[in-house]
């Protein structure tokens, strides 16, 4: 018995494959249980594992020529016709395995990750045309993305001593595995029922094996291949004929056995008592009760297995899940006894608003939805169709789940089919039973809540030694535990039970370039366990400030003291930075409306003005679009809306008004502070996307480029392309822009560029070098003609990673302290790689940040450009400490969120050379 | 399944008895037929025959898959001929072609500032892509020509009913990032009949004298909206008479044609800019112009309030073009003015002591020579250079996205943008042309309705100086320049941050023709380019 993998050994899992439905697994002859409640058709019919597949694959086997043009074929749309499945289910026999059958084409033997099996297969089918698909295959594993002879690996700063959270895994040296085709006759869609037929011939192919519906690995050879076996199906007895036919032998050493290995891994999970909820395993029995708040923490595990340079990596990291204590039926009737009186359409009202678009778990088989709906006509009683007949909810979930329903008054929620269930041609909405759905996450309201956010993370923020602690104690529990120990145990396979502890590097604090009061250039520095340097930029002045002699302050009357106080604040903590702000023009509202304050801003700006500051009652979203729409389109002015909630505080005041100077003086073009980068002509650039709300299929892209030296300037532009595809279409603009403004200033062109590209996946890296690194050449050509050819430096910067970095120091395990940078043992070989720890978190467990070089024609060492991103994480204005990815990157982030958020189309160019948008 | 588009040789020889039958009978078989009719024949053939038959096939095979017409025998992933395959895009943009070709047609011998537009809008309940149905929560309408101004409107709820079930979360949705109408409002009309009525009363007292229902308009991403509500009123309405509203045009189209027609320019301007141009947000908030429902709530998502702002925004892209004056019918009301300006002193404790007490020295010139190149952040007043225009220059210029600017002077950034479109495609080209000409057309400086091209500032129309931006509007100097040609930048980029001390001497320094190619034949010395470093 095993489940169909879903491993994500290379970040990706299998195209077109789909996840198991539950995590449990049936007894060997057991009819299986449905996986939705309420599936009208799907229950019945052919479970939906593969289904799209398989259509796929027949109608390309049929017309192998055709085929050939393909490029890339899409699940989605191969299910258009109802009627055509049942013609799908039948072509499937063959179909998947067949395709499946990983290893079969390749002339190595090697096995691949699920991608390249899509692609090992067609190759059969196709042989005198190049596929196209076989690509992925080689980008994700096999593509060195460094050149050879350049070393990644940098020697600067402190030598030290980490911990992390990858366990060496010891896979078998001199061990093969075979893989076999297996085929039913007559064909069997339900894969649980194969997968019981497979169980009940354990005498004859050994215990040793792991069949995921198609494929069987097996630990020995069978004897005769093909060959053939009979079992009887449980439920009608009819005979079946079962025939194993040999594809390849998988070495040990192959990355297609790290995709076995993670296969087993799951189910060693599952062995644990872990239950599966989507991707990932929790261990419901540690779950932890927060009964003030009604919530429940469920911890879990992610994890992955693979090849490092440190040779086979289990990654582990704790993840959680929150769950409401209370049933989605608790909440309704909680709801219906606060309301007094017997308006039910209020009350419904009030339901509807507070539930829909709430995600609910079923209980039973850890499966989510999203509430889009309640039907208040229907109850348990109410019957569905179910392979052709009537059955009522309650008999339902009696009969194959054994539940018994106790409220038989409930209306019942209703849930759309997502776009995957679409696919795979669930059409119909289903029904789900309140009384049995949790919801799970936090409402806004909840997340909003102070005090329930620091409740939650006592359970949630772990701290570094607790984290090592719980790691160990996981892996450690594998090693103990018989069952798990049952399945690893044949396939060779060992996890080792103390975390890696590898070599890494610190770096020590940056110095920072400011001005003392008589205005000449000075250093300060930080202390580097708190990256903050609030207080250390006290008694400077700011490196570049802008005279605000003539601004305006708008405010509504009822915020009169609270805008006098704020332009006294500024006024005194601008003097004390080297920022004289003069007189503003003072204007009043009588109220708060959108129009009073864009008319009163309108009729006052002079063209003099350098500086709208807008206070504001509070955060109604449409009015601070509104603001800023004109103040960044319409009359390009820098702006500050600043809330009168933020203002209230007096003894915070002084600090809130530093903070607001500051961010003042960059929205004017003024400098904050610099850092000495020794280098001559270059521009470092960020680059983030964004969704914009309402465009639809549209995405911001937005580039910010440094414009000297110092990297204190920037220039600033962005540009529309389809959400659809990740990748930024326009990019020629943005970088003429860039560079024209750039030679402008300087009076010359950067000879290296260094881009730092925010929000793409593994996936994508040999696309956005197809693409956007092309767009960036032809831009260099077009802004200064054929011969100007600068060196590129191309980063991919990923922040949400599974990787954690710790730090001992004295039998203490902490935070490692920003500025650590690894690049070995965790980095890909392939990869030209390197985390940074550039952040201090107060609480929990840093998150290191992975930089990916995919091109780099600079000539710098490793070592430089590892100093250059340390040292441009240091330069961002808004907060006086480091940040997580390099500057530009998240100017380029705050941007493309601004125009998103609130523009919606592009800013006036008056404002490019400025961080209006800070 | 077969390919039944693969010849093979039963279909070689079929096609050549095809032939023959025609030759003796005159007739043609069909290829239903033909089946029957060769297969006996094609079986008493001897294998060599075959063979020869076999080999046609091949070559007829060879011939698709190379041949230039290759797309007619090849399918996508979707199971569509390639060359039949429609592209819902082009599809739209032929149809709109052909559209602006029956609206032009439809203006002969009539003179455009007497034409009455309709322009209409809906707000819907939501806008899925899923969903291929729109139900209409509002309904706002305008009529207007373009020498009068706005001549009616008209405006609904709609109540189109219970949402549609499992639809709630969008529908909850959409009403909150927009419109702000609540499911199953109150204000809401059920009945379709009489909304029905409504609209066809409105158009209909501007019937053409031939009868014909003059179209509607709207903004090109709203067609398929427009559409679906307009179809579902009409269902819901159980109207016995057809449904004669079918023309929903662009009213993108709309401007552009009338631009063109003006005969003032010989290219068409750019669609996305008039698109940008007729959304801009210079109204948004304006109270007077919104349903009372909206202007409670203070939302800017107001049917009644979006078609009234595409009539203005249309008045000010064409007063200039098609020389027609704007009087306050082509404009929102003005408003009274809100604010209040107060005297600093009257304001914070800081100015009343006087906030000089503090000399800030700072040096002129930058002690290290490091940072030399960068002293743009002088005070002020020194580097405004521009002569603060008197008094009556309270308006500030927009500099907005459609701002037109005639000067080659100076405005870098807007430099900079138009160039950069240089290594997009064909469109993105004609994009920066047609913004010219659009630039061209707005002589001198309208920047916006509310700047009345006027020689002296004096003779303004009383009610003109009122309206707009809520301040009196009186045009700079500048502004009048005659010949469309003003000296300088109409709009001094924001002051406080950067005069461009490098600049001017790059300019000069910098040899035009040492430009990447692209930068070249650009005209106007807008490509400014750069050396190559190397």
């Amino acid at each position: 018995m095993s489940e169909p993998g879903q491993g994500r050994a290379r970040g990706r899992g299998g195209r077109g494959r789909s996840r198991p439905q539950t995590a449990d697994q049936p007894a060997p002859g057991q009819a299986p249980p449905p996986s939705q409640p309420l599936p009208p058709g799907a229950a019945g019919a052919a479970p939906p594992v593969g289904r799209g597949r398989a259509r796929g694959v027949a109608a390309r086997q049929a017309a192998a020529q055709q085929q050939q043009q393909q490029q890339q074929p899409q699940i989605s749309q191969m299910q258009q016709q109802p009627q055509a499945q049942a013609e799908a289910a039948g072509a499937m026999v063959g179909g998947r395995g067949v395709q499946r059958g990983g290893g079969r084409e390749r002339p190595s033997g090697n096995g691949g990750p699920p991608t390249a099996q899509m692609a090992g297969m067609s190759l059969g089918d196709s042989g005198d045309a190049p596929y196209r698909r076989r690509a992925p295959y080689e980008r994700f594993v096999e593509r060195q993305w460094k050149a050879p002879n350049i070393s990644s690996k940098g020697a600067m700063g402190d030598k030290c001593n980490l911990i992390t959270n990858y366990f060496p895994v010891t896979l078998p040296s001199e061990f093969k595995i075979y893989q076999y085709h297996v085929d039913f006759k007559p064909n069997i869609e339900n894969v649980r029922v194969k997968f019981a037929m497979i169980a009940n011939l354990s005498e004859a192919i050994g215990d040793t094996k792991l069949f995921d519906g198609g494929i069987l690995y097996l630990a020995r050879k069978l004897p005769a291949d093909p060959s053939v076996f009979y079992a009887k199906r449980a439920y009608d007895g009819e005979q079946v004929q079962i025939t194993f036919t040999f594809t390849c032998e998988v070495q040990s050493t192959s990355p297609q056995f790290l995709q076995i290995s993670n296969i087993l891994f799951k189910r060693v999970q599952g062995a644990l008592k872990m239950k599966q909820i989507r991707d990932h395993y929790f261990n419901m029995g540690l779950s932890v009760q927060v009964s003030k708040h009604r919530l429940e923490v469920v911890p879990g595990f992610t994890t992955s297995i693979a090849k490092y340079e440190g040779g086979n990596l289990l990654g582990v990291d704790i993840i959680h899940k929150i769950l409401r204590m209370d049933t989605v039926l608790d909440s309704l009737y909680d709801l219906y006894n606060s309301f007094n009186s017997n308006d039910i359409s209020a009350f419904h009202n009030k339901a509807v608003k507070e539930l829909v678009g709430s995600i609910v778990m079923t209980r039973f088989n850890n499966k989510t939805y999203r509430v889009d709906d309640i039907d208040w006509d229907k109850r348990p009683t109410s019957t569905f169709e179910r392979k052709g007949e009537q059955i009522s909810f309650a008999d339902y979930y009696k009969q194959h789940w054994n539940i018994s329903i106790s409220d038989m008054n409930q209306p019942l929620l209703v849930t759309k089919p997502t776009d995957k269930d679409l696919r795979r041609g669930d059409q119909e909405n289903l029904c789900l039973i309140p009384e049995l759905c949790t919801i799970t996450g936090l409402s806004e309201q909840a997340r909003s809540d102070f005090n329930v956010m620091r409740d939650l993370a006592v359970h949630t923020r772990i701290g570094p030694d607790k984290r090592v602690a719980t790691l160990e104690k996981f892996t450690r529990q594998i090693n103990q535990d018989a069952e798990a120990q049952k399945i690893l145990q044949p396939w060779h396979m060992k996890i080792a039970p103390i975390a890696a502890r590898i070599p890494a590097r610190q770096y020590p604090a940056e110095k920072l370039l400011m001005r003392d009061k008589s205005n000449k250039l000075t250093e300060i520095s930080y202390n580097i366990r708190e990256a903050d340097w609030s207080r250390n930029m006290r008694n400077v002045f700011l490196l570049k400030a802008v005279y605000m002699e003539n601004w305006m302050i708008v405010f509504p009357g009822k915020a009169q003291s609270n805008a006098a106080e704020l332009s006294d604040c500024l006024n005194k903590v601008g003097s004390g930075m080297g920022m004289r702000i003069g007189h503003p023009t003072v204007v009043e509202l009588p109220n708060d409306r959108n129009d009073s304050y864009l008319q009163a801003i309108r009729a006052n700006l002079k063209d003099t003005v350098q500086m709208v500051v807008a206070v504001v009652m509070n955060n109604k979203k449409d009015r601070y679009d509104a603001i800023k729409k004109m103040c960044c389109i319409d009359h390009p002015v820098p702006s500050q809306v600043v809330m009168t909630k933020t203002l209230s505080k007096k003894q915070g005041l002084m600090s809130v008004a530093t903070k607001i100077a500051i961010q003042m003086n960059c929205k004017m073009g003024g400098e904050v502070w610099g850092t000495n980068i020794p280098l001559k002509n270059f521009m470092v650039v960020g680059m983030d996307s964004y969704h914009d709300s309402s465009n639809k299929g549209q995405s911001v892209g937005a580039m910010v480029a440094s414009l000297n030296k110092e990297c204190t300037r920037y220039y600033s532009k962005t540009e529309y392309h389809p959400s659809k595809d990740e990748l930024m279409r326009n990019l020629g603009v943005l970088f003429t822009g860039a560079l024209r403004k750039y030679h402008e200033v300087n009076g010359s062109l950067p000879q290296k560029l260094f881009i730092y590209r925010d929000g793409v996946g593994d996936g994508q890296l040999a696309a956005v070098q197809e693409s956007e690194i092309e767009q960036i050449r032809q831009a260099c050509k077009n802004a200064a003609g054929e011969e100007y050819r600068p060196q590129l430096t191309f980063f991919v910067v990923k922040k949400r990673i599974a990787t954690r970095l710790f730090y001992q120091e004295n039998n203490q395990i902490i935070n490692p302290q920003p500025g650590t940078i690894v690049d070995d043992f965790v980095t890909k070989s392939e990869w030209y790689d390197f985390f940074i720890v550039s952040q201090s978190v107060r609480q929990g467990t840093v998150t290191p940040t992975s930089f990916n070089v995919i091109k780099d024609e600079s000539g710098l060492q490793a070592d430089h450009l590892q100093k250059l991103t340390y040292k441009m994480t240091h330069l961002y204005f808004n907060w006086q400490g480091t940040v997580r990815v390099p500057a530009p990157c998240q100017y380029a982030h705050k941007l493309a969120f601004l125009q998103g958020q609130s523009l919606h189309r592009e800013f006036s160019a008056h404002l490019a050379d400025k961080l209006f948008y800070l | 399944m077969p390919n039944k588009n693969t010849p093979n040789g039963f279909y070689m020889f079929m096609l050549e008895e095809q032939k023959k039958i025609k030759a003796q009978t005159k007739t043609t078989p069909s290829m239903h037929e033909l089946p029957a009719m060769c297969k006996d024949s094609w079986k008493s053939l001897s294998a060599a025959q075959k063979a020869y038959y076999d080999n046609l096939a091949k070559q007829e095979k060879a011939r698709q898959r190379s041949g230039s017409d290759k797309d007619k025998y090849r399918k996508d992933n979707q199971r569509q001929i390639i060359a039949y395959r429609r592209d819902p895009v082009l599809e739209k943009e032929k149809r709109r072609r052909h559209e602006t070709d029956v609206m032009q047609k439809s203006w002969r011998d009539h003179d455009l500032l007497e034409i009455v537009f309709h322009v209409i809008d809906f707000q819907v309940m939501y806008d899925e892509r899923h969903e291929d149905h729109h139900l209409p929560l509002e309904l706002g309408m305008t009529a207007f020509t373009l020498r009068d101004g706005l001549l009616k409107s008209l405006h609904s709820f709609i109540n189109p009913g219970e949402v549609p079930q499992g639809n709630k979360h969008l529908a909850f949705k959409h009403s909150e990032n927009t419109h702000k109408i609540p499911i199953d409002f109150e204000q809401g009309d059920k009945d379709f009949g009489r909304i029905w009525r409504k609209i066809n009363d409105f158009i209909n007292g501007d019937a053409t004298d031939d009868g014909d229902i003059p179209p509607l308009f709207c903004l090109s991403d709203n067609t398929e909206i427009v559409e679906g509500c307009l179809d579902f009123i009409y269902m819901k309405s159980d109207a016995d008479e057809p449904n004669l509203i079918h023309k929903i045009y662009c009213m993108e189209d709309l401007v552009s044609s009338l631009i063109v027609k003006s005969g003032k320019t010989e290219r068409r301007p750019v669609l996305s800019q008039i698109n940008d141009a007729l959304r801009q947000n210079l109204w948004d908030f304006t109270g007077s112009i919104r349903c009372a429902y909206h202007e409670e709530t203070d939302c800017s998502f107001c049917s009644l309030s979006i078609v009234r702002r595409h009539s203005f925004a249309a008045f000010d892209l064409l007063s200039n073009v098609l020389d027609f004056s704007l009087t306050p019918n082509h404009m929102p009301p003005q408003p009274e003015q809100q604010f209040q300006v107060l005297a600093p002193e009257a304001f914070g404790r800081a100015f009343q002591r006087g906030n000089r007490r503090k000399n800030f020295e700072r040096p002129q010139t930058a002690p290290n020579g490091d940072w030399e190149d960068r002293h743009q952040y002088m005070p002020q007043r020194q580097q405004h250079q521009q002569p603060r225009q008197p008094d009556y220059s309270v308006v500030p210029p927009a500099v907005g996205r459609f701002e037109i600017n005639l000067s080659d002077d100076d405005d870098d950034e807007d430099e900079d943008n138009d160039d950069n479109y240089e290594d997009e495609d064909d469109e993105e080209v004609k994009s920066t042309h047609a913004e010219y000409h659009l630039k061209e057309l707005r002589k001198p400086k309208t920047l916006s309705m509310l700047q009345v091209v006027s020689n002296d500032g004096g003779n303004m129309p009383s009610v003109l100086a009122r309206l707009g931006r809520g301040a009196p509007l009186y045009m700079a100097a500048q502004m009048t320049h005659p010949g469309g040609m003003a000296p300088q930048p109409a709009v001094a980029p924001p002051p406080g941050f950067g005069i461009r001390p490098t600049m001017p001497v790059t300019r000069q320094v910098t040899p035009v023709q040492s430009l990447g190619s692209g930068a070249i034949g650009r005209g106007r010395g807008r490509g400014r380019g750069l050396p190559p470093q190397i």
